[in-house]
């Protein structure tokens, strides 16, 4: 299943994009780009919406950290929504449920 | 179907005992037993004396090339010294010829005999005597399963038929270069099969140009020997066995030359060239041996440059020998002890960037990257592992100022728990692999993976980058997690009771060695953040 990300909103107050698919080495060099350019062109908070996302791999987690400490330089955070039980688990044992929930 | 058994069983105790010798020999590589090989072969004399003394003893170059190759991995042998060694060993080889064949079954019957009661006595007390006795235990069992072949090679050569086929191929040149080859193949030893030859010779079964014939079908059959069993070598010690086949090709290609002119202008054709040095035939085909031997060793030491950078093109060192090897350690830079210790660093964090492979082959992302195998990895980071600890200690022993002298021992506090991080993930690793098709696909374990595979990445960014922010990050995300991970195991295991008892301990397993990574992790980071900070 293939990668797909979809700007649910994008104004002064807020950054909200939906992942699809599957966060691994195989589907993240398609969308990795483009994540990180509307993070950065963006200045502020960002809420990830994870409700379609059914796999996520070490090297999705480290993407997203590296959103999270852009955000976070900017003086604003970054948030995960509505991530499905199995992803919550890994955010809970990588202990980056502080940072991303 | 004996015989063939006989013949196959000493191949498995040959490849036995090499890979036992390769590898106790890697253990035992401390700086007391470096010191002793690298007094053993210091100088050429050295070398050559100890390569000759392989050959008269083994019986066999073939042999000394896989013992070298031993060596030479383990770098305790650069190459050129360990083509001395070959050189040699080939020339020794031509001794047993001349003292007719030693008995080594009886040599090898008393090393076993001697080995086993080591063990009896229970002499191998210490780690370092375990390790000996079993690269001993290795050459032994690599010289009884020569000893299998030959003994196998003996009775196929007294069956009639075999004999018949012999006495039929010598009138043709072909056939008789061919027996040569095709014995020395069986016997594994050329030597031997030139006394076979000679014996032959002096029952009047072949004349002295037919022994000679025979003689060079050994050169031919000892490449073919050394070509089959390095077959699937790779990098620095297919080296070696290159080097032995194009030593052997050069013998037979200039003794054949050397035959051919002079049986050309020979008034009776008959070779003259030996005859010069005796008139006794045995001895004639002796020497003949030797000359075979020596001609290749002159002309290829006089072409060692071009030789040595042949053999490092068509094989090159694999990157999993690259990566045994510490790439920024320097020997003269232990005479300023702060660039030392900073090669030290880029060491240890080179070290560290091997960990993350471990996880590659048990992620469900297995496929996106080509990683060494788990006991390659294993083995790699041991040998550079070695090479870092050894070099903290020559530069302790050096004259350095108190502050840095507390910095070392800060590194080497690092190595100690970075190498028992390594512990702690080939463990986990090897925990998966029990049940490897079940655990790989549970989510609780891909879970545990890809949370330790982050949090490894994310560390080792932070020490390539000095990034103290980072560093602080990695030690919230490794803070305490044995109660956390107890209540999602807990969880997962009420969900999903048709986990069979096995499973159900490797991943209780999975989660204490988590625990421990995560724990490990937080500890060099705080080392390294430590280290920053008094830096700055």
């Amino acid at each position: 299943m293939s990668l797909t990300l979809k700007i649910i909103q994008s104004d002064e107050t807020l950054l909200k994009i939906a992942f699809t698919g599957k966060l691994d080495a195989i589907n993240l060099p398609n969308v990795e780009m483009k994540f990180h350019a509307l993070i950065n062109n963006q200045n502020s908070p960002v809420i990830l919406d994870f409700s379609e996302v059914s796999f996520l791999a070490s090297l999705g987690i480290r993407m997203l950290l590296t959103a999270y400490k852009d955000v976070a330089r900017q003086g604003h955070s970054l948030k995960i929504e509505n991530a499905p039980d199995e992803i919550k688990k890994v955010f809970l044992t990588a202990g980056l449920s502080e940072f991303l929930m | 179907m004996e015989i063939i058994g006989t013949i196959f069983c000493g191949l498995g105790l040959f490849f036995i005992g090499f890979r036992m010798i390769s590898r106790n020999l890697r253990q035992l590589t401390g700086t007391r037993f470096k010191n002793l090989v690298r007094k053993a072969t210091g100088t050429r004399l050295l070398s050559a004396f100890t390569g000759f003394i392989s050959g008269v003893i083994f019986q066999s170059a073939s042999a000394s090339v896989f013992i070298t190759s031993g060596f030479h991995t383990a770098r305790l042998l650069t190459l050129r010294q360990s083509m001395i060694i070959i050189n040699w060993a080939n020339i020794g080889t031509s001794v047993l010829i001349f003292i007719v064949v030693l008995n080594i079954k009886l040599l090898i019957f008393y090393f076993v005999g001697i080995i086993g009661m080591v063990y009896f006595l229970q002499l191998d007390k210490t780690n370092r005597s375990q390790l000996t006795f079993l690269f001993l235990q290795g050459v032994s069992m690599l010289f009884l399963g020569i000893l299998f072949i030959k003994n196998a090679a003996g009775p196929l050569q007294s069956l009639p038929w075999f004999r018949e086929a012999l006495q039929m191929s010598s009138g043709s040149v072909f056939l008789l270069f061919l027996a040569g080859t095709l014995l020395t193949v069986a016997a594994q030893s050329g030597a031997t099969v030139s006394v076979v030859a000679l014996t032959l010779s002096s029952v009047g079964l072949m004349d002295l140009l037919q022994t000679f014939i025979i003689v060079l079908g050994t050169g031919f059959g000892s490449a073919i020997n050394i070509l089959l069993f390095s077959f699937k070598l790779r990098g620095s010690g297919k080296q070696l066995s290159l080097y032995l086949g194009l030593f052997k090709t050069v013998g037979v290609i200039t003794i054949a030359a050397l035959l051919f002119i002079d049986y050309q202008w020979s008034p009776d054709h008959k070779p003259r060239f030996v005859s010069m040095l005796s008139a006794n035939p045995g001895q004639q085909v002796a020497w003949l041996f030797l000359i075979m031997q020596l001609l290749p060793a002159f002309l290829l030491t006089i072409m060692q440059r071009p030789v040595t950078v042949l053999l490092q093109r068509i094989s090159p060192p694999t990157s999993d020998e690259e990566l045994s090897k510490a790439a920024f350690l320097s020997e003269p830079a232990l005479q300023e002890p702060e660039t030392a210790l900073y090669l030290v660093g880029r060491e240890q964090i080179r070290l560290l960037r091997i960990l993350p492979d471990y996880l590659v082959p048990v992620s469900p992302d297995r496929n996106s990257k080509q990683v060494s195998k788990l006991d390659v990895l294993h083995e790699c980071f041991e040998l550079v592992d070695q090479q870092i600890t050894q070099y903290l200690e020559k530069l302790l022993k050096n004259p350095v100022a108190l502050s840095l002298q507390e910095q070392i021992h800060l590194a080497q506090h690092f190595s100690a728990i970075v190498k028992d991080l390594e512990s702690n993930l080939f463990e986990f690793v090897t925990t998966i692999n029990t049940s490897f098709e079940t655990i790989v696909n549970l989510p609780f374990a891909i879970n545990l993976i890809e949370s330790l595979r982050t949090i490894l990445d994310t560390t080792i960014e932070c020490f390539e980058d000095l990034d103290q922010e980072g560093m602080e990050m990695v030690l919230r995300l490794t803070a305490d997690k044995g109660d956390l991970l107890q209540r999602i195991r807990k969880d997962y295991f009420q969900k999903n009771t048709s986990l069979d008892l096995g499973v159900q301990q490797a991943l209780f397993s999975l989660t204490l060695q988590f625990d421990r990574g995560c724990w490990l992790v937080k500890s060099v980071t705080q080392i390294r953040k430590k280290a920053l900070t008094e830096n700055q």
